[in-house]
């Protein structure tokens, strides 16, 4: 059977190849402008060397008084000066049928991401595999220097991680053939600790009785289902949904389930020529449902942020976050208090594409804390090749 | 296996080739060049700053169903189709392949950096990726779409070669054209907003007195300004030259300072309305440089 396969492919790359040369019949080169003006096209030595790319990221932060909303990760905590970033990152062909992406943190010393993407698979599928950022909502995919704020959402923290919810898996996903931009995928995160699994919403392996994966129920499992819709040439629309179930955090073998959906509207007037302005609006809600001891916690939470950019250097932010419980007691009050508020507004200066100078305003307070005040500078530079942007 | 047959294997008989191409100058000669056996699509439209493009998703869903992308390249794109290539999940027009077809290879490069470092502004290693702006180049790149449709649809040969014959025939008797109207204004000085102008004036004989821009990329600022005024004094400047996506106020300014005039020249087909070929776009800007 697999021989019959194999001759039924060769006759195929037969036929396909037959068809491809009957049709170079007439070799006659018609009228050329290389008749008329010669051309030297200059040499160019390939060298198979990856994009490779370095972002620095420093911070400074004041805050009024020591009792403020802690963030961790990335975000500036406490007075004082933060090597927020240092990322190095890496990406190229592997060859006709993989690309390869890595980002490192040095700052931390941590492996942020790593995977191969496949090119080009049969119904549109794509197949990501490696340590990878879940595309759980907006703001969990980013890299620090694709923030709008020197701080992530309180709900990246809260649900998230306190970098980033991330694992080691495959990702599946498929480009549906509607007249509309729509994927859908889901990713398979293996939860044990030294994997690099990183998790505010889910237990690792380490919250099963067995104390290891001995089950499939040990994974993190996610889903996505991503909608682009271009209302007009200037004004454009993503919508997603997500979902992700794993491992409670707080009971052996309990499980913990998370859900989301984020919205991004976007107005650029490119059809008049004026496409150095822009504004951006963005809102991500979240809603968590976590076995607890002898209980369950539902908690959640959003933010809503407003980007709007002037010209092609300057640009003002404005963001108003919430999270809180809805019901149940939380387990650890500090990690999850009952509620937290936080208004930020930030400019940011962006000399060239390659630099940028950002000054941010933060009024926020949670639950058996006073209003806080905080203030934070950051500069951010990079160099090498210039890396393409998501929308 | 079955990634290999994808892509070798031609566009039957009545399926029209699609043709991406990122900038509208690319799918307009396309289109002329392929006629019924295409069907074009331009990822940017002409009043954008193909430096500055948003990666739409919507972008993806075109690349995915492309048979032919055309690029600028020369790193002009390099911060939004490489995003929208390796989300498009089709292997026939990714780098290398024979659907993937970087317009830059057809041209003569001007002021290539042997060894470029961004202290000099926005410069490109490989040269200055403006080309689309000189009809000369714009025609040694139809050549090789025309050379590149035929490759991929064998097929259309018999279409694509009358095309070509009457395209290519259109264009060196309207290059002519554009060769006679701007003669005598050989040597007239230029100022540019960016250096986006250099294919342009090389073919043309017009020559640049300077950028408003201190280095490419950087926004003029009023000192830099006053100083290039002082400079040119004297020098007979005639026009301001810019895209349309560039801002005017500090143009307006210089040009109102030095005598000049302030021309937006349409730098892709569609920048105005009105402007739907390539040789609506250099008819446009023909006529503006040849102004009194």
């Amino acid at each position: 059977m697999e021989a019959d396969a194999q001759s039924g492919s060769d006759k195929e790359i037969e036929a396909a190849i037959s068809a491809d040369s009957s049709g170079q019949a007439d070799k006659t080169k018609p009228i050329s402008i290389s008749d008329v003006v010669r051309t030297r096209v200059p040499v160019t030595v390939a060298r198979f060397i990856p994009d490779i790319s370095f972002i620095l990221d420093i911070g400074f932060g004041w805050f009024d008084h020591s009792d403020h909303i802690y963030q961790g990760g990335h975000a500036i905590n406490v007075n004082g000066f933060k090597l927020q970033g240092l990322e190095m990152a890496v990406s190229g062909a592997v060859d006709p049928y993989f690309k390869y992406d890595m980002n490192f943190q040095f700052a931390e010393l941590e492996l942020e991401e790593a995977y191969l993407t496949t090119v080009s698979l049969p119904i549109n599928m794509q197949i990501r595999a490696g340590l990878m950022n879940a595309p759980f909502g907006r703001q969990n995919p980013l890299h620090l220097h694709s923030w709008s704020f020197t701080n992530p959402p309180l709900i990246q923290t809260r649900f998230m991680s306190e970098d980033h919810f991330k694992g080691l898996g495959p990702e599946l996903s498929f480009l549906l053939p509607l007249p509309w931009y729509m994927t859908v995928g889901g990713q398979m995160f293996d939860t044990k600790p030294e994997s690099g699994f990183s998790s505010s919403s889910f237990g690792s392996s380490e919250m099963t009785r067995a104390g290891g994966i001995d089950s499939l129920a040990a994974f993190v499992y996610t889903a996505k289902v991503d909608n682009f819709f271009p209302l007009s040439d200037d004004w454009s629309m993503n919508w997603g949904l997500n979902g992700a179930w794993g491992l409670s955090p707080y009971v052996m073998d309990g499980r913990a389930q998370l859900y989301g959906t984020d919205l991004f509207l976007k107005w650029r007037p490119i059809s008049s020529g004026m496409d150095a302005l822009a504004v951006g609006l963005t809102i991500e809600y979240m809603f968590r449902m976590t076995q607890v001891p002898d209980s369950y916690m539902d908690d959640h939470g959003g933010y809503a942020q407003l980007d709007v950019q002037f010209t092609r250097r300057w640009m003002i932010g404005l963001r108003g976050d919430y999270t809180g419980t809805i019901s149940g007691t939380p387990p650890d009050e500090w990690l999850w208090p009952a509620w937290q508020t936080r208004g930020s507004i930030d400019v940011t200066f962006m000399p060239t594409h390659f630099s940028k100078l950002r000054l941010q305003f933060d009024l926020g307070r949670q639950e058996g804390q006073d209003v806080y005040q905080a203030v934070f500078l950051q500069v951010e530079v990079g160099v090498g090749e210039h890396m393409a942007h998501k929308f | 296996m079955l990634m290999m047959i994808v892509s070798i294997i031609p566009v039957t008989a009545g399926a029209k080739l699609m043709v991406v191409g990122t900038l509208p100058d690319f799918a307009s000669m396309a289109e002329e060049i392929g006629g019924e056996r295409v069907s074009t699509i331009s990822l940017i439209k002409g009043t954008q700053d193909p430096h500055f493009v948003d990666a739409k998703p919507s972008m993806i869903l075109e690349v995915n169903k492309a048979d032919l992308l055309i690029c600028i390249g020369m790193g002009l794109e390099d911060g939004w189709l490489p995003i929208l290539l390796s989300q498009s999940r089709n292997g026939k027009v990714q780098k290398g392949s024979q659907g993937f077809l970087d317009a830059s290879e057809f041209i003569q490069p001007l002021e290539v950096v042997s060894n470029p470092d961004r202290s000099m502004g926005d410069v490109h290693g490989s040269g200055n990726p403006h080309y689309y702006n000189s009809p000369v180049e714009m025609l040694k790149v139809a050549e090789g779409i025309y050379l590149k449709l035929k490759a991929l649809d064998p097929k259309g040969t018999a279409i694509y070669d009358a095309n070509w014959k009457r395209f290519s025939e259109r264009y060196m008797k309207k290059l002519g054209e554009w060769n006679a109207v701007l003669a005598p204004f050989k040597g007239t000085k230029v100022i540019e907003y960016h250096k986006s102008w250099i294919y342009l004036l090389d073919w043309s004989g017009y020559v640049s007195a300077g950028t408003l821009e201190p280095v490419p990329g950087i926004p003029p600022s009023p000192g830099h300004v006053i100083t290039l005024l002082n400079t040119v004094k004297g020098q007979n400047v005639k026009f301001v030259i810019q895209e349309v996506y560039q801002p005017t106020r500090l143009s307006n300014l210089f040009a109102e300072k030095s005598g000049a005039r302030l021309l937006i020249l349409p730098s892709m087909v569609g920048a105005e309305k009105g402007i739907v070929t390539i040789f609506d776009k250099f008819d446009r800007i023909v006529s503006m440089l040849s102004m009194n």
